[in-house]
């Protein structure tokens, strides 16, 4: 339907994107190794953001087991390439389709029983507490000690001398994310998620296949959120469970996306883009002194936001007319 | 396997779990008066645990007379909680409140990091390092102590919910909101106390559990995650159900670490909870 | 002694009570009448003060009470019961009767209040320890106007008592509403079953579209050729 407008106004309407896609292309040639390590961190976060907000914003089911899938990346890539020597360029692919079917087994759970919201958020908690304990007892995938990743020291074995490197690799990830969700809210796929979460019964009597469009969006969601697993393993050269299958980064996922606004394009972008590089920078100057602190402002954030600002910093945005939103039929449920 | 082993883990176990239950039912009582999942359930009561633990350094009180200025004060809490964030967001919904919860976890969790540090600790009572023989079976005093007072307030809270106007009163709150205002029932203030009496009840419980745990900032996700088992078990609003779910889930951890070793005996109520949730969605005990 | 005036009330933009005045007097019977969708439900909901009216006046023995919420409206003795009558099926009928006293002025007097309405609807009594989703839907109907008498009203108004009763049950409710009525009850009865209810009550609105388009006695209502061709298709 969008397609008739008039390239200037297309045009117009997707410039804060362009500018800031720019902005980011840019921003390193400014910037010192510390903060390019800050904004890798940022940019890991929107699309980690962006790949949940298809299960939590567009299709509305709150999925708290993205550990499952963070973990499934990591730990297939990991593994192949350490006992058989598979560059994790191919061995994400195996990642992503392991964490897809997972998403797809809990999606197919999820339709099979009929899964209220709630219960829904408390089998993918329940799946992800399950998977975190098995990582940490199983000596295979080193326990609670983790692996390390041996340095190969070349750009096919996934590892780059310069973060440069990584920081582009992510990016490119990060806005193939937004770019699939701008496509998915225009397809029909969008126009399905998005009836099936307004109204799964209605969505189901006007035909719409919803278990198929549940798995779709679960798969989409669980194969992205594995690659940035394997990202992150590469990037930090070990994978260990805290970090990969606990639960603290599920909260800091959801977290951001709440504050940027669920259900929207840049809600999931706005977020980590501007938490993360508050929390880093909260962390380098008090750190030593006060750890955690960057968390506990997280949380006063979330609290602040959902309490002041419902629907997030996009909401807030949209309201105040700075940005030209398209509405998004978030809050209808 | 000797049977006095296993008798004692079941013996340990039922204590545990009547704790939980006690978790359980305020946890309970919070989400049925107001629909709030509280993910913040556990780290309340850490944060009773470690204020314990802050006046007995400080002058020298011991933990377990604190439990009463520990319910006063996360009485106040609760209802200070409940009129300023929590009712304001409640008809955004289900999701929006559990999210609003997620916060206050890191909150509650990082406070406690940034003021205690992240070292564990074990707080002395007057109890601890003190057991109690009952045949073959020993139990710590600490425990026994704690568990006993646990059966004693799910019971107390119990009959408070089922006989008395106050809890006729929660209850008509919880079946039928708009019913329950046709009565009369000053909703919000019914809520309130009823929030405030769920982390009260936190309070109270942390200062007699302070001599069984040892102490880390980030241990309330668990026991959160261990009192929405029992919740689901005993059917989720079901306060009857939540006393047996707490007993159940306290005997399969505790036969669970004897059998299977500590990782499966921790993995298994997260199995069950995924079994129950699927198949016996009303719990264990509700009918369909 | 009810006196309601211009009340205009909606969700959202949609205003299903666009107007609304009626006043009820102190031991009268009055029949609120009209199709489905006429605005009744909504203007019941804004006399128990569970929606608040977006203008106008509701005044009780002159107390303005518009917007005050439901407690207020309890308290101050406007009692509803509501359509579906909404008993707490996890109940039993005693806690359901119980929790209808719950207003200051009806706790003072609840064991004689309880006491009135057993001798009033026996079956009540002999059911007092069993779950209300266990009674039949005529038991659920006496149990939803036994717990609005609890509240001791001074006005008690039913919306919709009839909805989902056999012709029997109907028919034994209204007698226990006149009866009720002849004790020195005041009633407004809201009806889609328009012969019956301007059968029992004294007076009589008809509320189409959100107003009130006739008003009179019940006997000229019912005689009424405009009334009689719209509502009772003769």
């Amino acid at each position: 339907m969008e397609a008739a407008n008039p390239p200037a106004r297309d045009i117009r309407r997707h410039l804060p994107g362009l500018l800031l896609l720019l902005a980011a292309v840019v921003a390193p040639w400014f910037m010192s190794g510390n903060w390019i390590n800050i904004l890798i961190l940022s940019l890991l976060f929107v699309f980690l953001c962006v790949a949940w907000n298809i299960v939590g914003g567009l299709t509305g089911e709150f999925c708290i087991g993205h550990s499952l899938f963070l973990a499934a990346g990591a730990y297939t890539s990991t593994l192949l390439y350490i006992h058989l020597g598979v560059s994790p360029w191919i061995g994400m692919f195996a990642g992503g389709a392991i964490a897809a079917a997972i998403g797809m087994f809990i999606a197919w759970l999820s339709f099979r029983y009929a899964l209220p919201h709630l219960s829904f958020a408390l089998v993918t908690i329940a799946l992800a507490m399950l998977g975190y304990l098995a990582i940490s007892s199983i000596d295979f995938l080193g326990a609670s000690r983790g692996l390390t990743l041996p340095v190969r020291g070349s750009a096919w074995y996934y590892h780059f001398r310069s973060d440069l490197a990584f920081y582009y690799i992510i990016l490119a990830h990060a806005v193939a994310a937004v770019l699939l969700t701008m496509w998915l809210y225009r397809s029909k796929a969008g126009l399905y998620f998005r009836t099936i979460r307004d109204n799964e019964r209605a969505a189901l009597a006007i035909g719409v296949p919803s278990l198929r469009y549940k798995m779709l969006a679960m798969a989409i969601s669980a194969f992205m959120t594995a690659l940035a697993g394997v990202f992150y393993a590469q990037f930090l050269l070990y994978v260990e469970p805290k970090t990969f299958a606990g639960l603290t980064i599920v909260i800091e996922i959801i977290l951001f996306t709440v504050v940027g606004g669920t259900g929207t394009v840049w809600g999931p972008v706005l977020g980590p883009l501007l938490l993360v590089p508050l929390g880093e920078v909260l962390r380098a100057e008090l750190g030593g002194t006060a750890p955690g602190l960057h968390l506990f402002v997280y949380g006063l954030l979330l609290i602040a936001v959902i309490r002041f600002m419902p629907g997030g910093l996009m909401a807030a945005l949209s309201k105040l007319g700075a940005l030209r939103v398209r509405p998004s039929s978030a809050k209808e449920a | 396997m000797p049977i006095d082993v296993l008798l004692q883990a079941t013996t340990q176990g039922l204590l545990m779990g009547s704790i939980y239950a006690l978790v359980a039912l305020s946890l309970t009582l919070i989400f049925a008066v107001g629909g709030l999942l509280n993910f913040a359930h556990g780290d309340f009561m850490v944060l009773a645990m470690y204020a314990a633990f802050a006046v007995l350094a400080a002058v020298g009180v011991d933990p377990y007379l604190l439990a009463v200025p520990l319910f006063g004060l996360f009485f106040l809490v609760g209802t200070g909680l409940f009129r300023g964030l929590v009712r304001p967001v409640l008809s955004e919904g289900l999701l929006v409140g559990a999210q609003l919860t997620l916060g206050m976890v890191f909150v509650l969790q990082n406070a406690m990091l940034l003021i205690f540090g992240g070292d564990h600790l074990s707080v002395p009572t007057v109890l601890s390092n003190r057991n109690v023989a009952f045949g073959t079976v020993i139990l710590p005093l600490p425990l026994l102590v704690a568990s006993a007072v646990a059966a004693i307030l799910s019971i107390f809270l119990y009959v408070l919910l089922m006989r008395t106007d106050f809890g006729r009163q929660v209850r008509a709150v919880t079946q039928n909101r708009d019913a329950a205002a046709l009565m009369g029932i000053p909703i919000v203030r019914v809520q309130a106390k009823a929030f405030g009496l769920g982390i009260g009840l936190l309070g109270l419980t942390g200062a007699f559990l302070v001599a069984q745990f040892t102490l880390t900032p980030s241990m309330g996700l668990d026991l959160t995650l261990l009192a929405l088992i029992v919740m689901v078990f005993g059917g989720i609003g079901n306060f009857l159900g939540c006393l047996g779910g707490g007993l159940i889930i306290g005997v399969i951890e505790g036969l669970g670490t004897l059998f299977f070793g500590g990782t499966v005996g921790a993995m298994a109520p997260y199995v069950a909870l995924v079994l129950v949730l699927l198949l016996r969605p009303h719990g264990l005990f509700g009918e369909h | 002694m009810l006196e309601v005036a211009d009340i205009v009330a909606g969700y959202g933009r949609v205003l299903a009570v666009q107007g609304v005045s009626l006043s009820v007097a102190e031991r009268e019977f009055v029949a609120l009448v009209g199709a489905n969708g006429a605005g009744k439900s909504t203007l019941m909901k804004v006399l128990s003060g569970l929606l608040a009216p977006k203008s106008g006046s509701i005044r009780l023995g002159g107390r303005e009470l518009a917007g005050s919420g439901a407690e207020e409206a309890v308290a101050a003795g406007i009692v509803l019961v509501p359509e579906g009558r909404m008993v707490f099926p996890r109940m039993t009928v005693l806690e359901n009767l119980l929790l209808g006293a719950t207003n200051p002025r009806a706790r003072k007097d609840r064991e004689r209040s309880l006491e009135r309405v057993f001798a009033l609807f026996p079956r009540l009594a002999e059911r007092r320890g069993q779950l209300a989703r266990t009674l039949s839907g005529g038991e659920q109907q006496m149990l939803a106007i036994g717990r609005g008498l609890m509240a001791l009203p001074r006005i008690l108004i039913l919306d919709e008592p009839s909805l989902g009763l056999s012709p029997l049950l109907v028919q034994e409710t209204y007698k226990a509403l006149q009866r009720l009525n002849a004790d020195g009850l005041t009633i407004l009865l809201a009806e889609q079953n328009v012969r019956l209810s301007l059968a029992v009550s004294t007076r009589g609105y008809v509320m189409e579209h959100g107003r009130i388009v006739l008003a009179g006695a019940s006997a000229k209502l019912a005689d009424d050729p405009a009334t009689r061709k719209a509502y009772l298709g003769l």
